[in-house]
Protein backbone atom coordinates (compact mmCIF):
# COMPACT_ATOMS: atom_id res chain seq x y z
CA UNK A 1 0.00 0.00 0.00
CA UNK A 2 1.32 3.15 -1.12
CA UNK A 3 1.61 6.28 1.37
CA UNK A 4 1.07 9.86 -0.55
CA UNK A 5 3.70 12.04 -0.67
CA UNK A 6 3.47 15.12 1.22
CA UNK A 7 2.80 18.56 -0.64
CA UNK A 8 6.55 19.91 0.27
CA UNK A 9 8.04 16.81 -0.87
CA UNK A 10 5.67 17.00 -4.25
CA UNK A 11 7.07 20.37 -4.80
CA UNK A 12 10.60 19.29 -4.89
CA UNK A 13 9.44 16.67 -7.35
CA UNK A 14 7.73 18.75 -9.10
CA UNK A 15 10.82 20.97 -9.18
CA UNK A 16 13.76 18.14 -9.74
CA UNK A 17 11.63 17.15 -13.15
CA UNK A 18 12.34 20.80 -14.63
CA UNK A 19 15.88 20.94 -13.45
CA UNK A 20 14.79 23.90 -11.12
CA UNK A 21 16.19 22.27 -7.74
CA UNK A 22 19.85 23.84 -6.40
CA UNK A 23 22.67 20.79 -6.85
CA UNK A 24 22.82 20.25 -2.93
CA UNK A 25 19.02 19.98 -3.15
CA UNK A 26 18.55 17.67 -6.16
CA UNK A 27 21.45 15.10 -4.12
CA UNK A 28 19.03 14.96 -1.46
CA UNK A 29 16.32 14.33 -3.17
CA UNK A 30 18.53 11.60 -5.41
CA UNK A 31 19.48 9.49 -3.28
CA UNK A 32 15.57 9.51 -1.05
CA UNK A 33 14.49 8.58 -4.83
CA UNK A 34 16.57 5.61 -4.52
CA UNK A 35 15.68 4.79 -1.39
CA UNK A 36 11.41 5.64 -1.06
CA UNK A 37 9.47 3.53 -3.37
CA UNK A 38 6.74 5.76 -2.51
CA UNK A 39 8.78 8.79 -3.71
CA UNK A 40 10.21 7.21 -6.74
CA UNK A 41 6.00 6.35 -7.90
CA UNK A 42 5.44 9.35 -7.46
CA UNK A 43 7.76 11.01 -9.50
CA UNK A 44 6.85 8.66 -12.29
CA UNK A 45 3.30 9.70 -12.10
CA UNK A 46 4.16 13.21 -12.45
CA UNK A 47 7.00 12.61 -15.26
CA UNK A 48 4.07 10.88 -17.36
CA UNK A 49 1.48 13.24 -16.42
CA UNK A 50 3.87 16.54 -17.69
CA UNK A 51 4.44 13.95 -21.01
CA UNK A 52 1.01 13.58 -21.58
CA UNK A 53 0.50 17.20 -21.75
CA UNK A 54 3.30 18.44 -24.00
CA UNK A 55 1.94 15.73 -25.91
CA UNK A 56 -1.17 18.42 -25.95
CA UNK A 57 -2.35 19.48 -29.91
CA UNK A 58 -1.55 23.18 -30.54
CA UNK A 59 -4.60 24.53 -32.33
CA UNK A 60 -4.02 26.20 -35.63
CA UNK A 61 -4.92 30.04 -35.63
CA UNK A 62 -8.34 29.71 -37.05
CA UNK A 63 -7.30 33.34 -38.60
CA UNK A 64 -4.82 36.22 -38.52
CA UNK A 65 -4.65 38.22 -35.71
CA UNK A 66 -2.59 41.55 -37.64
CA UNK A 67 -4.38 45.17 -36.90
CA UNK A 68 -5.57 46.74 -40.02
CA UNK A 69 -4.66 50.81 -40.21
CA UNK A 70 -8.81 51.68 -39.55
CA UNK A 71 -8.10 49.65 -36.11
CA UNK A 72 -4.82 50.81 -34.96
CA UNK A 73 -5.94 54.37 -35.35
CA UNK A 74 -9.01 53.30 -33.24
CA UNK A 75 -6.94 51.57 -30.71
CA UNK A 76 -5.31 54.93 -30.21
CA UNK A 77 -8.01 57.21 -30.09
CA UNK A 78 -9.80 55.04 -27.67
CA UNK A 79 -6.77 55.09 -25.62
CA UNK A 80 -6.39 59.14 -25.63
CA UNK A 81 -10.01 59.91 -24.83
CA UNK A 82 -9.85 57.31 -21.92
CA UNK A 83 -6.63 59.04 -20.70
CA UNK A 84 -8.10 62.48 -21.70
CA UNK A 85 -11.44 62.17 -19.28
CA UNK A 86 -9.51 60.45 -16.72
CA UNK A 87 -6.72 63.00 -16.50
CA UNK A 88 -9.92 66.36 -16.75
CA UNK A 89 -11.35 64.47 -14.13
CA UNK A 90 -8.48 64.56 -11.80
CA UNK A 91 -7.75 67.91 -12.65
CA UNK A 92 -11.65 69.00 -11.64
CA UNK A 93 -11.08 66.84 -8.60
CA UNK A 94 -7.85 68.85 -7.74
CA UNK A 95 -9.14 71.73 -8.57
CA UNK A 96 -12.36 71.31 -6.94
CA UNK A 97 -10.44 70.08 -3.75
CA UNK A 98 -7.92 73.80 -4.01
CA UNK A 99 -11.32 75.49 -3.65
CA UNK A 100 -12.64 73.88 -0.64
CA UNK A 101 -9.76 74.48 0.74
CA UNK A 102 -9.82 77.87 0.82
CA UNK A 103 -13.17 78.03 1.65
CA UNK A 104 -12.76 76.04 4.59
CA UNK A 105 -9.91 78.39 5.33
CA UNK A 106 -11.93 81.87 5.05
CA UNK A 107 -15.11 79.74 6.97
CA UNK A 108 -13.13 78.71 9.72
CA UNK A 109 -11.01 82.39 10.03
CA UNK A 110 -13.92 84.59 9.68
CA UNK A 111 -16.58 83.54 11.48
CA UNK A 112 -14.94 84.78 14.83
CA UNK A 113 -14.72 88.50 13.21
CA UNK A 114 -18.23 88.57 11.60
CA UNK A 115 -21.08 86.47 13.19
CA UNK A 116 -18.82 86.01 16.55
CA UNK A 117 -19.46 90.34 16.71
CA UNK A 118 -22.98 90.52 15.38
CA UNK A 119 -25.04 87.83 16.73
CA UNK A 120 -23.82 89.04 20.84
CA UNK A 121 -24.88 92.58 19.15
CA UNK A 122 -27.84 91.23 18.09
CA UNK A 123 -28.95 89.65 21.08
CA UNK A 124 -28.09 92.59 23.48
CA UNK A 125 -30.02 95.11 21.65
CA UNK A 126 -33.31 94.49 22.89
CA UNK A 127 -31.87 94.28 26.50
CA UNK A 128 -29.91 97.50 26.09
CA UNK A 129 -33.47 99.12 24.99
CA UNK A 130 -34.81 97.51 28.37
CA UNK A 131 -32.15 99.33 30.60
CA UNK A 132 -32.22 102.27 28.80
CA UNK A 133 -36.16 102.53 28.93
CA UNK A 134 -35.93 101.54 32.72
CA UNK A 135 -33.70 104.11 33.73
CA UNK A 136 -35.81 106.40 31.60
CA UNK A 137 -38.64 105.62 33.63
CA UNK A 138 -36.99 105.89 36.88
CA UNK A 139 -35.47 109.38 35.70
CA UNK A 140 -38.94 111.03 34.36
CA UNK A 141 -41.23 109.63 36.54
CA UNK A 142 -44.81 110.49 35.54
CA UNK A 143 -43.62 110.22 31.50
CA UNK A 144 -44.88 107.15 30.89
CA UNK A 145 -45.62 106.22 27.59
CA UNK A 146 -42.16 107.91 26.48
CA UNK A 147 -40.80 104.63 28.83
CA UNK A 148 -41.71 102.08 26.56
CA UNK A 149 -39.45 100.60 23.89
CA UNK A 150 -40.13 101.55 20.57
CA UNK A 151 -41.94 99.03 18.85
CA UNK A 152 -40.04 99.20 15.68
CA UNK A 153 -36.77 98.70 17.18
CA UNK A 154 -37.11 95.63 18.43
CA UNK A 155 -38.82 94.66 15.04
CA UNK A 156 -35.46 95.62 13.67
CA UNK A 157 -33.61 93.82 16.55
CA UNK A 158 -35.49 90.66 15.42
CA UNK A 159 -34.81 91.19 11.88
CA UNK A 160 -30.93 91.23 12.84
CA UNK A 161 -31.29 88.13 14.71
CA UNK A 162 -32.80 85.74 12.62
CA UNK A 163 -30.33 87.21 9.87
CA UNK A 164 -27.77 85.87 12.01
CA UNK A 165 -29.48 82.52 12.53
CA UNK A 166 -29.95 82.13 9.02
CA UNK A 167 -26.39 82.49 8.17
CA UNK A 168 -25.36 80.58 11.47
CA UNK A 169 -26.79 77.46 9.58
CA UNK A 170 -25.73 77.80 6.49
CA UNK A 171 -22.38 78.75 6.82
CA UNK A 172 -22.54 76.07 10.31
CA UNK A 173 -23.53 73.05 7.74
CA UNK A 174 -20.61 73.97 5.55
CA UNK A 175 -18.13 74.09 8.09
CA UNK A 176 -19.34 71.08 9.71
CA UNK A 177 -18.95 69.11 6.17
CA UNK A 178 -16.24 70.80 4.90
CA UNK A 179 -13.81 68.07 6.32
CA UNK A 180 -16.24 65.38 4.41
CA UNK A 181 -16.14 67.21 1.27
CA UNK A 182 -11.82 67.68 1.23
CA UNK A 183 -11.43 64.05 2.45
CA UNK A 184 -13.71 63.25 -0.54
CA UNK A 185 -12.22 65.00 -3.48
CA UNK A 186 -8.77 64.44 -2.42
CA UNK A 187 -9.88 60.89 -2.80
CA UNK A 188 -11.53 61.22 -6.45
CA UNK A 189 -8.50 62.79 -7.28
CA UNK A 190 -5.76 60.47 -5.93
CA UNK A 191 -7.85 57.62 -7.93
CA UNK A 192 -8.44 59.46 -10.99
CA UNK A 193 -5.02 60.71 -11.63
CA UNK A 194 -4.06 57.18 -10.79
CA UNK A 195 -6.27 55.63 -12.83
CA UNK A 196 -5.29 57.96 -15.89
CA UNK A 197 -1.40 56.92 -15.13
CA UNK A 198 -3.00 52.88 -15.29
CA UNK A 199 -4.52 53.66 -18.55
CA UNK A 200 -1.55 54.92 -20.15
CA UNK A 201 1.07 52.88 -19.23
CA UNK A 202 -0.75 49.24 -18.52
CA UNK A 203 -2.14 47.21 -20.98
CA UNK B 1 14.72 43.55 -38.61
CA UNK B 2 14.94 40.96 -35.21
CA UNK B 3 12.80 41.60 -32.41
CA UNK B 4 14.20 44.40 -30.91
CA UNK B 5 14.18 46.44 -33.78
CA UNK B 6 10.55 45.43 -34.59
CA UNK B 7 9.46 46.54 -31.30
CA UNK B 8 11.36 49.32 -31.67
CA UNK B 9 9.72 50.55 -34.89
CA UNK B 10 6.83 49.34 -33.76
CA UNK B 11 6.68 51.93 -30.80
CA UNK B 12 7.23 54.85 -33.30
CA UNK B 13 4.28 53.87 -35.14
CA UNK B 14 5.34 51.59 -37.31
CA UNK B 15 2.12 49.42 -37.87
CA UNK B 16 3.78 46.74 -40.53
CA UNK B 17 6.98 46.14 -37.74
CA UNK B 18 3.43 45.52 -35.07
CA UNK B 19 2.31 43.20 -37.50
CA UNK B 20 4.99 40.64 -37.95
CA UNK B 21 5.27 40.59 -34.54
CA UNK B 22 1.85 39.77 -34.25
CA UNK B 23 2.29 37.24 -36.87
CA UNK B 24 5.54 35.78 -34.78
CA UNK B 25 3.58 35.43 -31.49
CA UNK B 26 -0.54 34.94 -32.78
CA UNK B 27 0.16 31.28 -32.51
CA UNK B 28 1.65 31.06 -29.08
CA UNK B 29 -1.22 33.96 -27.78
CA UNK B 30 -3.84 32.17 -28.98
CA UNK B 31 -3.38 28.33 -27.73
CA UNK B 32 -2.90 30.19 -24.05
CA UNK B 33 -5.86 31.66 -24.39
CA UNK B 34 -7.69 28.64 -25.82
CA UNK B 35 -6.75 26.27 -23.48
CA UNK B 36 -7.49 29.36 -20.54
CA UNK B 37 -11.23 29.55 -22.27
CA UNK B 38 -13.28 27.02 -22.94
CA UNK B 39 -14.99 28.58 -25.94
CA UNK B 40 -12.83 28.94 -29.09
CA UNK B 41 -14.61 32.01 -30.44
CA UNK B 42 -13.83 33.54 -26.81
CA UNK B 43 -10.29 32.80 -27.07
CA UNK B 44 -10.14 34.42 -30.53
CA UNK B 45 -11.83 37.22 -29.23
CA UNK B 46 -9.43 37.12 -26.14
CA UNK B 47 -6.45 37.26 -28.66
CA UNK B 48 -7.39 39.59 -30.90
CA UNK B 49 -8.55 42.46 -27.98
CA UNK B 50 -4.54 41.44 -26.63
CA UNK B 51 -2.96 42.07 -29.48
CA UNK B 52 -5.00 45.29 -29.62
CA UNK B 53 -3.96 46.09 -26.07
CA UNK B 54 -0.94 45.56 -26.75
CA UNK B 55 -0.60 48.13 -29.74
CA UNK B 56 -2.06 50.45 -27.39
CA UNK B 57 0.82 50.47 -24.59
CA UNK B 58 3.50 49.28 -26.94
CA UNK B 59 5.10 52.87 -25.72
CA UNK B 60 4.71 51.08 -21.69
CA UNK B 61 7.14 48.53 -22.95
CA UNK B 62 10.47 48.91 -21.18
CA UNK B 63 12.22 46.20 -22.08
CA UNK B 64 12.54 41.98 -20.97
CA UNK B 65 10.77 39.56 -22.86
CA UNK B 66 8.33 40.86 -25.01
CA UNK B 67 6.65 37.40 -25.11
CA UNK B 68 6.51 37.06 -21.74
CA UNK B 69 4.71 41.12 -21.51
CA UNK B 70 2.38 40.10 -24.22
CA UNK B 71 1.18 36.78 -22.79
CA UNK B 72 0.27 38.81 -19.42
CA UNK B 73 -1.84 40.95 -21.60
CA UNK B 74 -3.31 37.73 -23.22
CA UNK B 75 -3.70 36.09 -19.74
CA UNK B 76 -5.09 39.28 -17.73
CA UNK B 77 -7.56 39.10 -20.82
CA UNK B 78 -8.50 35.89 -20.43
CA UNK B 79 -9.11 36.28 -16.34
CA UNK B 80 -11.61 39.41 -17.22
CA UNK B 81 -13.37 36.90 -19.44
CA UNK B 82 -13.37 34.60 -17.30
CA UNK B 83 -14.85 36.79 -14.35
CA UNK B 84 -17.64 37.68 -16.59
CA UNK B 85 -18.49 34.62 -17.63
CA UNK B 86 -18.77 33.66 -14.09
CA UNK B 87 -20.79 36.63 -13.56
CA UNK B 88 -23.28 36.02 -16.46
CA UNK B 89 -22.79 31.86 -17.29
CA UNK B 90 -24.10 31.29 -20.85
CA UNK B 91 -25.56 28.22 -22.24
CA UNK B 92 -24.85 27.57 -25.93
CA UNK B 93 -27.97 27.09 -27.64
CA UNK B 94 -26.50 24.48 -29.94
CA UNK B 95 -23.80 22.95 -27.78
CA UNK B 96 -21.12 21.56 -30.00
CA UNK B 97 -21.24 17.72 -28.79
CA UNK B 98 -23.94 16.40 -26.55
CA UNK B 99 -21.61 16.48 -23.51
CA UNK B 100 -21.27 20.09 -24.34
CA UNK B 101 -17.25 19.42 -25.69
CA UNK B 102 -15.92 20.10 -28.81
CA UNK B 103 -17.06 18.13 -31.98
CA UNK B 104 -15.41 14.91 -32.48
CA UNK B 105 -13.76 16.16 -35.44
CA UNK B 106 -12.47 19.90 -35.35
CA UNK B 107 -11.11 21.49 -37.72
CA UNK B 108 -7.92 23.08 -35.82
CA UNK B 109 -6.83 19.39 -35.19
CA UNK B 110 -6.77 18.16 -38.97
CA UNK B 111 -3.46 16.83 -40.28
CA UNK B 112 -3.50 15.36 -43.91
CA UNK B 113 -0.46 13.29 -42.57
CA UNK B 114 -2.07 11.21 -40.00
CA UNK B 115 -4.67 7.96 -39.92
CA UNK B 116 -7.87 8.48 -38.95
CA UNK B 117 -6.78 6.15 -35.64
CA UNK B 118 -4.42 8.65 -34.99
CA UNK B 119 -6.96 11.68 -35.19
CA UNK B 120 -9.62 10.01 -33.05
CA UNK B 121 -6.22 9.36 -30.37
CA UNK B 122 -5.07 12.69 -30.43
CA UNK B 123 -9.00 14.01 -30.41
CA UNK B 124 -9.76 12.30 -27.57
CA UNK B 125 -6.28 12.96 -25.64
CA UNK B 126 -7.11 17.02 -26.12
CA UNK B 127 -10.57 16.39 -24.55
CA UNK B 128 -9.36 14.48 -21.58
CA UNK B 129 -6.79 17.64 -20.89
CA UNK B 130 -9.07 20.58 -21.65
CA UNK B 131 -11.74 18.75 -19.48
CA UNK B 132 -9.35 18.49 -16.34
CA UNK B 133 -7.70 21.49 -17.22
CA UNK B 134 -11.31 23.43 -16.92
CA UNK B 135 -11.12 21.87 -13.63
CA UNK B 136 -8.53 23.85 -12.48
CA UNK B 137 -8.53 27.34 -10.63
CA UNK B 138 -7.82 29.97 -12.92
CA UNK B 139 -3.77 30.66 -11.96
CA UNK B 140 -3.34 27.05 -11.30
CA UNK B 141 -4.46 26.30 -14.73
CA UNK B 142 -2.37 28.87 -16.12
CA UNK B 143 0.76 27.81 -14.62
CA UNK B 144 0.39 24.48 -16.49
CA UNK B 145 -1.01 25.59 -19.68
CA UNK B 146 2.66 28.00 -19.81
CA UNK B 147 5.14 25.54 -18.34
CA UNK B 148 4.06 22.42 -19.82
CA UNK B 149 1.83 22.90 -22.65
CA UNK B 150 3.59 25.87 -24.02
CA UNK B 151 7.21 25.00 -22.42
CA UNK B 152 8.02 27.74 -20.79
CA UNK B 153 10.55 28.10 -17.86
CA UNK B 154 9.63 28.74 -14.19
CA UNK B 155 11.42 32.43 -14.53
CA UNK B 156 9.32 33.71 -18.10
CA UNK B 157 6.19 32.31 -16.23
CA UNK B 158 6.22 34.21 -12.99
CA UNK B 159 6.91 37.40 -15.13
CA UNK B 160 3.76 36.20 -16.87
CA UNK B 161 1.92 35.47 -13.77
CA UNK B 162 3.30 38.38 -12.27
CA UNK B 163 3.85 36.10 -8.90
CA UNK B 164 7.46 34.91 -7.27
CA UNK B 165 9.07 32.04 -8.96
CA UNK B 166 8.15 30.08 -5.50
CA UNK B 167 4.32 30.78 -5.79
CA UNK B 168 4.86 29.54 -9.75
CA UNK B 169 6.53 26.59 -8.08
CA UNK B 170 4.52 25.48 -5.37
CA UNK B 171 1.15 26.26 -8.03
CA UNK B 172 2.37 24.10 -10.87
CA UNK B 173 2.86 21.05 -8.45
CA UNK B 174 -0.17 21.14 -7.19
CA UNK B 175 -1.84 21.63 -10.45
CA UNK B 176 0.12 19.07 -11.81
CA UNK B 177 -0.82 16.22 -9.12
CA UNK B 178 -4.67 17.56 -9.30
CA UNK B 179 -4.48 17.13 -13.41
CA UNK B 180 -2.88 13.47 -12.55
CA UNK B 181 -5.41 12.51 -10.29
CA UNK B 182 -8.04 14.18 -12.97
CA UNK B 183 -6.44 11.97 -15.92
CA UNK B 184 -6.70 8.59 -14.09
CA UNK B 185 -10.20 9.27 -14.50
CA UNK B 186 -9.90 9.18 -17.89
CA UNK B 187 -7.70 6.40 -18.52
CA UNK B 188 -10.58 4.34 -20.37
CA UNK B 189 -11.25 6.41 -22.69
CA UNK B 190 -7.65 7.36 -23.47
CA UNK B 191 -6.01 5.44 -26.47
CA UNK B 192 -3.48 3.13 -25.04
CA UNK B 193 -0.28 4.66 -25.54
CA UNK B 194 -1.76 8.08 -23.56
CA UNK B 195 -2.56 6.04 -20.80
CA UNK B 196 -0.91 7.52 -17.34
CA UNK B 197 -0.58 3.54 -15.86
CA UNK B 198 1.18 2.31 -19.16
CA UNK B 199 4.73 2.21 -18.94
CA UNK B 200 6.49 4.10 -21.78
CA UNK B 201 3.71 6.65 -22.85
CA UNK B 202 6.55 9.48 -22.04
Amino acid sequence: MSTPVSPRDLEQLSAYLDGALSPRATANLEQRLKNELDLARAFKDLERTRALLRRAPQRRVPRQFTLTRQMAGAAQRSLSSGWNSLNWASAAASLLLVLVLIGDFTMNGLPQITFGAAAPAAEEAPQALMVETAEGAAGEEGLQTEAAPPQELFAEADRQVKENETGLDWRGFLVSYARDVEIGLAFLAVITGLAAWRQKNHP
Amino acid sequence: MNEEQLIQAAQQGDLEAFNRLVLSYQGLAYNVAARLLREPAAAEDATQEAFLSAYRHLRSYRGGSFKAWLLRIVTNGCYDELRRQQRRPQTALEPDSPDGDEPANPGWLADLGESPQQMAERVELNRAIQRCLNQLEAEFRTAIVLVDVQGMDYAEAALVMKRPLGTVKSRLARARARLQICLQGFAELLPERFRLDHEGSA
